[in-house]
This record gives structure tokens, sequence and C-alpha cells, in this order.
């Protein structure tokens, strides 16, 4: 019958927009709250079967569900594992009962940005409950190929706060210039010495001493010098290795190394320009450049002057933060400026972004709705690059939010209204038979 | 949302406005403070993920002229060791005094020669007799304590070297100590200007009492070698090594091995001495003044002591002394030697026979001096014959050729210690005048400008205040959506 089918469709109306108002009123609850995704309801309409001449209202349904995929503003913040995604993709993580669980049993969440800090058994979580998870790298900092489409290769991350990290020294750059009054007939003949740091395999500071004696020739110039390595973690006396050098005094390479004899231990490779050397803790590049070029070591009328002797590697030092990179790479700086990868942490991709499950904490569940995971490189592919000092914000807009506020109202005293007067076309027909 | 876009960009700019305003009240209230670097900062847009979010602070940058403090620090190195030596030349110079002064070498020298005239004059008299054996030993005295007073101008010196290599020493420790603290600060990517300020402040130290170049290294750190090529900071710190003496004699010099060298890590680094001595700084000019301006000093004031002796020693002159006896003038009591040992002014002594304290005699003056009985009382005749030997002009090593008399001789002694002064007076301030005129060239390239800094913050005032408008409209945008 018509008259209460109005009755009916005027109730499920106000039902839909109690909905509505109840997403709204969680929107803007959450307007503040970071990586929280809106939810929305959308209206269908119900048609009854309808007989010519005749119409039944059928009235209203309302569909909610949460907008996942939906990116929200990122804001920069002052801490490094404030970490978020710009562009598509959610995070790994797990809750506290998968934190201590075998991967097997672990369940994977994912949520789109995290205020990360380092509990006390240094694993990386929020406040909310929810632990990071990533791969872990190997000494040369590379994952292998874990598994893309599951989450079984993945780890909470753990980090020790107080642990130590050391580089040995592999290459040393001696870029220094003898002085070539020294090798004129007649000069004096004392040698220099010049000590380098290195460090060794154990992060510890060790010495070579490099002493520099020219050949003083009975006339004219030699530009010739002998240089002795001796290690102070081997033998203070036994050089481990020799090499004379002559330098070119030709008009257009003058000054550069010429002829180079190692012995004594080392060997010299002129394509590099390269003495190798091998003190206690294993083989030593000295960097000293090839004939007849730009070489590092020079012989000119100036100073002894070792002015750019640079090595690599870095002496022990303390862990002091964590940085993640657009690539996801997670990773541990020490103190004394070296740098070490720890985890890589994959951006996981799904189909359908509004079949994921809501599971509280801003985070989502894997549902049959959402399609199947899979795991990419930050950066790569469809997803976005992992952003460390930043944090994506709700997806709400309030001034959205109070429109549809307003909107809502309007249709919820409308559908009254429907009530109302139906009620009050009821109460005309019963006052007939008055 | 963008009205929360707009709110932290305006955060972003309060917060490098006020770091702004923090440094420049910092380079204002470090105006006077010697050795600080003016600090800027240097800001630049700040994306988060490609898209512009604001400003952000890209890092302080601190003043530096690297080529005006190398040409600073050079210029130190002569200044420090002029201006030890010349403060060691004036003091030699006042030991020595000059004519004028009552106390002088001179002056009691040149009475002593009037004492003898008197003598000549009145050889009956025992008081002009006493007076003259007196001013003798006054003279003597005076001599003496010029010897002893250089000697120690020497320990002084060697002293004031143990001092500067310890200061070295721990300067060149809290090098490395800062060495790794900038390192860190480096890799942690803070603001290490006040660690490279003190690490400035001890380099100068060590500059000044050893000429040094610095050499950068990775992550901001810097070894230190000195301009001759000798490394005192490559990684570890070196340790200079001296060992001062509590007195030092005459006779002993760095040359024949009695006075301690510098060395850095066994290699030697002897100011003067080897191919990597240094030639600036005060450690120099302090060995300088060891082993050379006030062992010249000695050696003339020896070679005068000599000169006296040897003219009273002269065969024939007095009848009564058996040839290579002792004359008037003894050293500690004996002939002198040929060679003589450095510090004879020390052991310059009245012969004993004159002498009433030591039981000699002063009518020996004109009766010989070693003379059995009183001769004639009214004989001049020795008298005038030490007159004679003090006024005959001899060749003296420091009278450059010239044949003086003593008296001429005492005062050529005195006038060559005036010249030293005056000369190293000279070339000290012409090296402080240099080394000023470049520190002042730094100070201006490197130092706080107030205006320029009172202007920055006028700037820094309106960027803030406009930041604070953004917030305020902000706040009420929002507002007018909640009165909806």
């Amino acid at each position: 019958m018509g008259i209460s089918s109005s009755l009916n469709a005027g109730v499920a109306g106000l039902a839909v927009n109690a909905v509505k108002l109840a997403t709204i009123s969680d929107n803007i609850a959450n307007s503040q709250t970071i990586g929280y995704k809106r939810a929305d309801a959308q209206f269908a309409d119900l048609v009854l079967q309808q007989q010519s001449g005749a119409y039944s209202a059928g009235g209203v349904r309302a569909f909610t569900f949460r907008d996942a995929g939906a990116q929200g503003a990122l804001i920069t913040t002052a801490s490094s594992t404030d970490i978020s995604i710009s562009g598509r993709g959610l995070l790994p993580v797990t809750d506290a009962a998968g934190a201590t669980a075998p991967a097997a049993d672990r369940e994977l969440l994912l949520t789109s940005t995290g205020s990360f800090f380092t509990d006390e058994f240094g694993q990386l979580r929020t406040q909310s409950g929810l632990f990071l998870l990533g791969w872990p790298t190997d000494s040369t900092g590379s994952v292998g190929s874990p598994a893309r489409d599951s989450g079984s290769g993945l780890e909470p991350v753990r980090i020790n706060l107080n642990q130590f990290s050391a580089a040995p020294t592999t290459e040393v750059r001696l870029g220094l210039n003898l002085p070539a009054s020294d090798t004129v007939a007649g000069a004096p003949g004392d040698p220099y010495l010049l000590p380098i740091e290195y460090f060794d395999n154990l992060g510890r500071r060790q010495t070579l001493s490099l002493t520099f004696t020219p050949a003083v020739p009975a006339a004219g110039a030699s530009n010739q010098w002998n240089v002795s390595i001796i290690d102070n973690a081997g033998s203070p006396t036994t050089p481990i290795g020799t090499f004379d050098v002559t330098f070119d005094d030709t008009p257009a390479t003058g000054g550069s190394v010429g002829a180079v004899t190692a012995g004594g231990g080392a060997s010299y490779d002129p394509a590099t320009g390269r003495v190798t050397v091998t003190t206690a803790s294993g083989p030593l590049e000295i960097d000293i450049g090839s004939p007849n070029g730009g070489s590092a070591l020079t012989q000119l009328s100036a100073t002894f002057a070792p002015l750019a002797v640079t090595k690599n590697g870095a002496p022990i030092g303390n862990l002091s933060t964590i940085e993640i990179d657009e690539g996801g790479v997670l990773t541990a700086v020490f103190d004394t400026g070296f740098r070490r990868p720890l985890y890589q942490i994959p951006v996981v991709d799904v189909p359908n972004y509004r079949g994921l499950n809501a599971v509280g904490n801003q985070a989502f569940a894997v549902s049959q709705d959402s399609g199947d995971i899979f795991l990419w490189d930050a950066g790569d592919g469809p997803v976005g690059e992992t952003v460390g000092f930043a944090l994506s914000e709700s997806t709400t807009d309030i001034a959205a939010e109070l429109t549809d506020l307003i909107q809502t109202q309007r249709a919820y005293s409308s559908n009254a209204k429907i009530i109302q007067t139906v009620d009050e076309m009821l109460q005309e027909t019963t006052n007939i038979i008055r | 949302m963008s009205i929360s876009q707009a709110l932290s960009n305006a955060t972003s700019g309060l917060g490098a406005a006020s770091r702004q305003a923090g440094l420049v009240s910092q380079n204002i209230a470090n105006a006077l403070t010697p050795g600080y670097a003016r600090r800027e900062i240097s800001l630049a847009e700040r994306t988060v993920a490609g898209a512009g979010a604001g400003v952000r602070v890209a890092g302080v940058d601190r003043a530096a002229s690297p080529a005006l403090t190398a040409e600073r620090r050079a210029a130190e190195g002569p200044a420090a060791r002029d201006a030890a030596a010349s403060a060691a030349a004036a003091r030699i110079s006042t030991i020595f005094g000059g004519p004028e002064d009552a106390s002088s070498f001179v002056s009691k020298f040149s009475a002593f020669d009037r004492s003898l005239r008197d003598l000549a004059n009145q050889p009956s008299s025992s008081a002009a007799q006493r007076v003259a054996v007196a001013s003798a030993k006054q003279a003597t005295v005076t001599i003496n304590s010029l010897s002893t007073s250089l000697q120690t101008i020497r320990v002084e010196a060697d002293r004031a070297i143990a001092a500067e290599v310890s200061r070295v020493n721990a300067s060149l420790t809290a090098i490395e100590a800062l060495n790794g603290q900038i390192e860190r600060a480096t890799a942690a990517n803070r603001d290490a200007s006040a660690l490279l300020d003190e690490r400035d402040r001890a380099v100068n130290v060590v500059n000044g009492a050893i000429p040094v170049r610095t050499l950068a290294r990775e992550n901001g750190k810097i070894d230190l070698i000195t301009t001759e090529g000798a490394p005192l900071l490559a990684g570890e710190a070196r340790q200079l090594s001296f060992t001062p003496r509590l007195l030092i004699t005459a006779d002993q010099t760095f040359a024949n091995g009695a006075l301690s060298g510098l060395s850095v890590d066994g290699v030697d680094i002897t100011p003067g001495a080897g191919a990597r001595g240094p030639s600036g700084g005060s450690i120099a000019g302090q060995f300088a003044v060891r082993d050379d301006i006030a062992v010249g000093a000695a050696t003339d004031i020896d070679a005068f002591a000599a000169d006296l002796i040897d003219r009273f020693a002269a065969s024939g002159l007095d009848p009564s002394a058996a040839p290579g006896a002792p004359g008037l003038f003894t050293d500690a009591g004996a002939a002198l030697a040929d060679p003589y040992t450095a510090g004879l002014a020390g052991r310059l002594r009245v012969n004993a026979s004159v002498d009433p304290d030591q039981g000699g005699d002063p009518s020996r003056l004109r009766d010989g001096l070693y003379a059995a009985a009183p001769g004639p009382a009214g004989s001049n005749a020795l008298v005038v014959a030490f007159i004679r030997a003090l006024d005959a002009p001899q060749a003296q090593a420091f009278s450059s050729g010239r044949s003086l008399s003593a008296l001429d001789a005492a005062g050529a002694v005195v006038a060559l210690r005036g010249a030293a002064r005056s000369a190293s007076e000279s070339a000290a301030a012409g090296s402080a005048a240099y080394r000023d005129a470049l520190a002042e060239a730094e100070l201006g390239e490197t130092g706080v400008d107030t205006d320029a800094e009172l202007q920055q913050l006028l700037l820094v005032e309106q960027a803030f205040a406009a930041n604070a408008r953004v917030i305020e409209v902000t706040g009420r945008l929002i507002d007018q959506l909640t009165e909806l």
C-alpha cells in the first residue's frame, strides 16, 4: 500500500542518514589522527515490484567503506623514525602478539604511516602497538631475494642501540709533495717521516710510519726517493714494504711519478697507480698515482706537504641515529660517520584498497576482497617512496565533513517530515469514521 | 588539507626565524670574544616527497678565511721568536747598565781606575791603598754577578722552553680530542662551530710556540705538521720531549751535549740545530736566548775578564812576581790558563796578597804583590806601571779588531749589549706589526660586525611577524568553518 511504503521509506531515510552521521562524526573525531583513512557512506535506492498505476516507495540503504587508498598530506617532524609513504602503498607492520610469534603465525597488518621508536627490547614500534616489519640485510647490505607475494620473509625490526661497529682501512691515497731541492747534489739528505693512521679489522687505531729518503747524487739531480713503510702493529724495525720512486722532469708531466720499483713485500701496479702492502690486518692499497699523469705523489720545488692524505675506514663508533632512505633501506649511522644498512622495509600493494579490513590503530588487515599482497621495493613499480622525518595526516577534510553534516541534517529532517506527514494523513483517514 | 599545510609552513617559518634570532644574539654576545668566528644561518626550502613544505635550516655557516688565517699563522712564528729574543736582549742590556748608572759594571770599573790614579798621587796613604783594593774587589764582584745573571737568564729560558713544550703537548692532546668531537658532530649533522673555534684557539697556541701548517682530513679533522716538515699530529697527537735543567753553568751548552734539545717522537727538531728545527715561534726564541744571545754576552764579559787578568800579568810589570805568577786579578786565585774555560767572569778575583780579608796587605799595591817586606813609602813606580797597563791599547775578541784601553773595552762591552737590544727590538716591532696587520684583516673577514647583525635582526623580526600573521589568519579561517 502506497501510504505505508512512504512511512517505511521515511524510516529507512532516517536510518541511512544516521549511518552517514556516524561516519562524519568518526571522521571529525579522527581529523588529527595520523594515518587515519576517512570512512564514507554511500546510499543506494531500493525498488519494489511496481504495478501499473500504483507506486510503492522502496526506501534507501547505505554502504559504508573506508578509503584506505587515499593519500593524506605529509607533514614533517623532527624524528628520523617517523616514516610515511609518498604515494600508493602501505607499510608492513604487526601487532604485539605478532612481534614475538614465529613467522608462520605472525599476522601481517598494513598501515600508511607511523611514528616509530625503539622500545626496551630494541624493536621499532608505535605507541599504539604496531611493530615495523622489514627484511634484514647481510653484512654487505643485501637482502637477497625474499618472497614478495607473502610476508614470510619479514621480521620485526630490532635495533641494538648500544652496538659498536667499525670499518677497516683498505685504501690510502698519498696526496703529498716531496721537496725537489732535496734530491739535488749537495742536499743534506735528511729523511722525512710521515705517520699515517689506519683502522685494523677490530677498529683499533694503528699507524703506518712512512720514511721518505732522498737519493743525493754526486752531481745534478737524482729526483729519486726511497719510501719505506713500517707497520707499528707488526715489527717496529722491519718494513712491510719499500719502493723507490723516480720522478719525471720532462716538460709536460714534470713532478709526477715516473718509475716505481717496489720490493720487500710491496708490489706496484702501474695501471692503477697503487702500491699494495700487507699489514697485520690484511692487504692495504696505497694510491700514489700512475706514471706520466697527474699523480697523487709529486716532487716539486716546494716544501714537504702531506696536504691530501686520505683513507677509507672508520674507527669503532657508537650508534647515533637510524635513518630511512627513499628506497626503504633502514640505515644505522654511527658517531664516527660510518653508515651500515640494517633492514629494508618493503611497500605493500594490494589491488583493492577499499577491500582492506580496518582493525584499529589505523591498521588494516588483508581480506578476500582486497586481493593478494605484493611486496615492492619502495619507489619501484606503482608504489611510492618511503619518507623519513614525515607523517601522513588524516585524510579528513573538515570543510567537506561540515558541509556533509549540514546536508545530512537537512536530509534527516526532511525524512522526519515525511513520517510526520504520513502520520497526519493516517489521522485524517481514522477521523472519517468518527 | 591545505589549511593545515598553511599552518605547518608558518610554523616552520617561525622556527627558522627564531633560530636566526638565536644566532644573531650569539654573534652579538661574542662580538668581543677572541677567536670567535661569525656564524650565519643558511636556509633552504623544505620538501617532503618532492613537494614544498615550508622552510628548513640547512645548516650554520661559520665565517672562515683560510688563506688569511694561514698567512697570519705564518707571521705569528717570527713575531713570537723576536718577542722572546728582544725581551732577553733588553734584560741583558739592563743588567749591564750604562755609564751613568752608579751601580753598573762600567761605573764600578771606572771607580777602580780612579782609585788607582789617586793612589799614584799619594802612594804612602794607607787609606788610598785600601780604597784601591776595595774598589778593585767591587769591580770583580759586579763582573761576577753579571756572569751569574747571564746564567740565570739561560736557566729561565730553559724553563720557559719546558713550559711551552708542556703547553704544546696539552694543546695537541686537546686538538686530537676536538678532532674526534668534530667528527661525531659532522657525522650527526650537528653544528660544530663552537668546537671549531675551540680547536682554532688550540692550534694558535701550538703555532705560537712552533709554527705549523694545518692539513684538512676527512670528516672535518685536521693534522698538524711543522713548516719544516715534522708531523705533530697525524690522527694521534705526538708528544714533544724536552728535559729542563735546574742549574746551568757557563760551560754547559747544547753543542757539547750538556743541555737538552727538542724532539718529537724521536725526531730531532731542535731549533737552529737540524734540518727539521723550527725557525720561528716562541720555543725557537727561547732556544736562541739559551744557546746564543745569553752565551754571546757571557763570552764577551769572559773576554773582558781575560783581557783584564792579562794586563796585570805581563812579565816584568811587577818585579816581585815570578814569571807566570797571577797578577792583581786572578782566575779564582790562579793565573790565566790558555785557553781559559768559559765562565771566567764568574771566577774573577782580586789577588789574595792585597786583600786584607784574606790575610793580604793593601800596601803591596805599592810595594809589589809578592814583596816580602815594605818598600819605600813614597814610591809610586808600581802603581804608575799598573795604570799604564790599564791604559795600554790591546785587541779584544769583541772589539772587532780595534785596540782599546781597559776602560774603553768595558764601555765597548756595554755598547754591544745596547746595540743588540735596539736591533732585536726593532726586529720584534717589525714582525709584530706585520702579524697585527694580518690579524686585523682576519678579524675583518671572520669577526662580528654588530651593525650588520642588528640589521639582520630587523629582518628576522619582520619575518617572524609575517609568519605569526599567517597563523592568525589560518586560525580565523578555521573559526569560519566551525561557525557554519
